[in-house]
């Protein structure tokens, strides 16, 4: 049987509350947040105020004015990324290029903004009067659609959605067309926005910060709507420290130009790293809660991720590489009690003998916490092996005790060697798992 | 457990809740009959809209597998999906117990629990606070109901949900399909699930695309489609687990091709290139010929446009192959629904292959002269099929074809 294909990254495209490329990289890496108050929307009476809102970008800059004016907000960002990826990769598609090029992007929610003034204006006035052209941005897939008509992208092109693991599903579908043989180029990624609706929704459930402290990850069910809380903390995101309080909402699209490495070899395309592969693992959840930290194990996750060729070692064998190398790991834990626990737990079990020599760390302390930010995890996981640096968890100023992780705290130096992996672990409710595998080519 | 691309895949278990049916053996025989279950809209006031009928599941089945406190939240799409994949688990005759890590999930939808959090927000809007509950709007996630499906049925294998409109079933069919191929699964529980509700209603009758009367496709006085609800799921398992147990095997999902239309978010492009590509992948991914293909379960809409130039679309593939071909739509039967049609309408594909008889065009009275091939008007007819296509094309520009063969 012939062997499957290797496949690479060759080009990164970010639209993020740090800004896109190269400030995102940059900025992530000097510990700075794009947390800040939110003026998009009222965010109403008391705490929460805050979240990781885009910035630096300027859609006109980079869609024509034609297209532009169909477009709603969150395909003109998901365009964007497409085409900065595009031309990260410095990859000019032909006609049959176009033709062939596939499309991958995950969403949790979609254009929930324009899905609320949708159902808005159908109380308000009725469906006689229901938007007939706003209605085509509803469905998730939108902004693949937009994507393919800007770019002439006629390969296989899929939508996504798997809660806050729909940006790591995204890749690792993209991944499995590329696999097997269904395209040679895949455009994959995943993204949200910061909808008033769903912050809103999260603050009448009391899951943000500052009130998301409850550790079983309860929520405050039946609290009204709008009522302002009697204690203010402060409000912040700072995954594995002792005193999280809830996550904070941001949003944020990154796409990665995915490519068979004979593909990109034959173009002779800058390669960051590989995609060796990902690992998918259900562990018993409820569905709308985050798995518990005592719960079962990733003994599947783990014997995929050997199967792909990394196991836990404490050190790199010497046939292996020239130099021992560091691993990074890149958690979801978005600053929620429960969250970090579980992947505290899951991470802790995951690497065993190798706890030692993978640095861990998290982007939701500065980007936020949504549907799509494992693409982001995953384009700073590429950078990382690409120039051998950690974006720290900036804010983290005590860790959790229960944490027995090595953190990438703000004055954890990088590996002297860079790394020689990168591992994106993905947690969401409901309990499906995925990890994707980075390695320096 | 290694990746063999050319490893055969079959469908080993059968399970739907639709307007024609509760169970795979009854929509057989609803099918065979030529009936026709659309009626009057009622899971929401239909005052304002332009067309008031669709093809609903009423009443709702109780999922009595679910613990009551998950049954409280589960939306209609979760119920519908969950019983789908309780018959289908059951005909399976899987042992879930025994490798749980080796059966996964992916499902398609798009729009999950919308209809629950539509009152919701509409209690939000109104200040109606007791009526409120955040709860709801959270749970409109599509993929809670593969989460819940994982949840009920101790699934712990990959897990996925697809959003691609009306495509979406077709393509979770098509990736469980390549993650058994790539060792990923032993088994998949795969299909999709959809529950009517006011936003689609609202935008498809906004873009006039709603037929008054139930829809007729490839008829020449169609004049758009008619919606509807339900599931279907399909139990895909790799040849040799299935020969392993001694399963029974219905069908053969020989392979899927997807592509995008590239060409504008809800109009079809005007010479089906999207469409054509998907049949062509899908033939080549299968190792097939067009001549191979006896069947093709159409996406047949019964909008005027979709189904021209999707019998068009057909005609480029097949070319003179194409007169030797019966092309039918299901939907006159069940309705369109959306992210569960390609499941639906792969489940339809099955059973036709199984049985041997071709599913009729229900309402199908003066064939139009853009639709000339073997639509399969009004009766259905007894047939040998070997291979058949469905099609399933969506909102966005997202068409996806299957290849089904006979067992």
């Amino acid at each position: 049987m012939p062997e499957l294909p290797r496949v690479v990254v060759t080009g990164l495209g970010v639209v993020s509350p740090l800004g896109p490329l190269p400030a995102f990289w940059e900025r992530l890496c000097a510990g700075a947040t794009g947390i800040v108050p939110i003026d998009a929307f009222d965010p109403g009476p008391g705490a929460p105020r805050r979240g990781a809102c885009v910035r630096d970008w300027e859609p006109k800059e980079h869609i024509p004015a034609a297209e532009l004016r169909r477009m709603d907000r969150f395909s003109r960002l998901v365009v964007t990324a497409c085409r900065t990826a595009l031309a990260d990769a410095a990859l000019a598609l032909d006609a049959p290029g176009a033709e062939a090029t596939g499309l991958v992007f995950g969403t949790a929610f979609g254009n929930l903004s324009e899905s609320e003034e949708f159902l808005r204006g159908l109380f308000a006035k009725g469906p006689a009067r229901a938007n007939p052209l706003t209605f085509p941005n509803l469905v998730l897939n939108a902004p693949t659609g937009y994507a393919a008509i800007d770019l002439g992208l006629r390969g296989p092109s899929f939508a996504i959605t798997h809660g806050e693991a729909s940006g790591e599903a995204a890749l690792a579908a993209a991944y499995d067309t590329i696999v097997c043989g269904q395209t040679q180029v895949v455009l994959a990624g995943g993204g949200d926005e910061l909808p008033h609706i769903l912050f809103q929704v999260y603050k009448d459930l009391g899951v943000l910060s500052p009130h998301g402290t409850t550790r079983g990850g309860r929520r405050r069910v039946g609290r009204r709507a709008g009522a302002v809380p009697a204690e203010e903390g402060r409000e912040w995101s700072s995954p594995f420290a002792r005193a999280r309080n809830g996550f904070v909402m941001g949003e944020g699209v990154a796409m990665l130009v995915l490519e068979s490495g004979v593909h990109a070899h034959t173009r002779g395309a800058r390669v960051y790293a590989e995609l060796v592969g990902h690992a998918s693992e259900s562990v018993p959840s409820s569905p709308h809660d985050w798995p518990h930290p005592d719960g079962a194990p990733p003994v599947a996750t783990a014997r995929q991720l050997a199967a792909l060729g990394w196991v836990p070692r404490a050190e790199t064998s010497h046939d292996e590489g020239r130099e021992a190398r560091a691993d990074l790991a890149i958690s979801c834990a978005n600053s929620t009690p429960h969250l970090d626990a579980y992947e505290s737990s899951r991470l802790t079990r995951l690497l065993g003998d190798a706890s030692a020599r993978v640095l861990v760390t998290s982007l939701k302390g500065a980007i936020g916490d949504f549907g799509g930010a494992g693409a982001l995890a995953a384009a700073a996981a590429v950078l990382a092996l690409h120039n051998g640096r950690v974006p720290p968890l900036a804010a983290l100023d005590e860790p959790d005790p229960d944490c027995t992780l090595r953190l990438a705290t703000p004055g954890t130096a990088s590996p002297a060697g860079g790394f020689a992996h990168a591992l994106v672990s993905a947690s969401p409710r409901g309990g499906g798992c995925l990890t994707l595998l980075f390695r320096r080519p | 457990m290694g990746a063999d691309l050319t490893t055969p895949v079959v469908v080993t278990g059968l399970g739907t809740v639709n307007a024609l049916a509760r169970s795979a053996v009854e929509f057989a025989h609803e099918l065979r009959r030529g009936s026709c279950a659309i009626g009057p809209l009622t899971v929401f006031d239909p005052t304002g809209y332009r067309s008031r009928i669709a093809a609903e599941v009423m009443p709702v089945p109780e999922a009595s597998c679910l613990p009551s406190p998950l049954r409280r939240r589960a939306s209609r799409a979760d119920v519908f999906a969950i019983l789908a994949a309780e018959q289908a688990l059951a005909d399976s005759g899987l042992e879930v117990a025994a490798s749980p890590h080796r059966i996964g999930v992916a499902l398609g939808g798009t729009t999950g629990g919308m209809l629950r959090a539509e009152e919701c927000l509409h209690a939000r809007i109104e200040g109606r606070l007791a009526c409120y509950r955040p709860g709801p709007l959270l749970a409109t996630p599509i993929s809670t109901s593969a989460d819940l499906m994982a949840s009920a049925f101790g699934l712990r294998g990959p897990r996925i949900t697809v959003s691609t409109a009306c495509s979406s079933s077709a393509n979770a069919l098509g990736m469980a399909l390549d993650w058994i191929r790539l060792g990923r699964a032993d088994a998949v529980v795969a299909g999709g699930t959809e529950s009517l509700c006011r936003t689609i209603f609202a935008g498809f009758n906004a873009l006039h695309a709603l037929s008054r009367e139930p829809c007729r496709p490839f008829d020449r006085r169609r004049s758009g489609l008619t919606l509807g609800e339900g599931a279907a799921i399909l139990v895909l398992e790799s040849a040799e687990s299935a020969a392993r147990r001694g399963a029974r095997v219905h069908a053969e999902l020989c392979g899927y091709g997807a592509s995008a239309d590239a060409h504008h978010l809800t109009a079809p492009h005007p010479e089906g290139a999207g469409a054509v590509l998907a049949m062509r992948r899908a033939l080549a991914r299968a190792g097939l010929e067009p001549e191979a293909i006896d069947y093709i379960n159409a996406h047949g809409t019964g909008t005027p446009l979709n189904d021209a130039i999707e019998i068009a679309a057909i005609k480029r593939v097949f070319g003179a192959a194409a007169r030797h071909l019966a092309v039918s739509s299901t939907k006159a039967a069940v309705g369109h629904t959306l992210g569960a049609a390609g499941a639906i309408e792969a489940l339809a594909t099955v059973l036709a292959l199984r049985d041997g008889f071709l599913p009729p065009t229900v309402r199908l009275e003066e064939p139009d002269a853009d639709c000339d091939l073997d639509c399969v008007p009004v009766h259905s007819r007894p047939a040998t099929l070997r291979y058949a296509l469905s099609n399933s094309y969506g909102f966005g520009g997202n068409n996806t074809t299957l290849v089904l063969g006979r067992a």
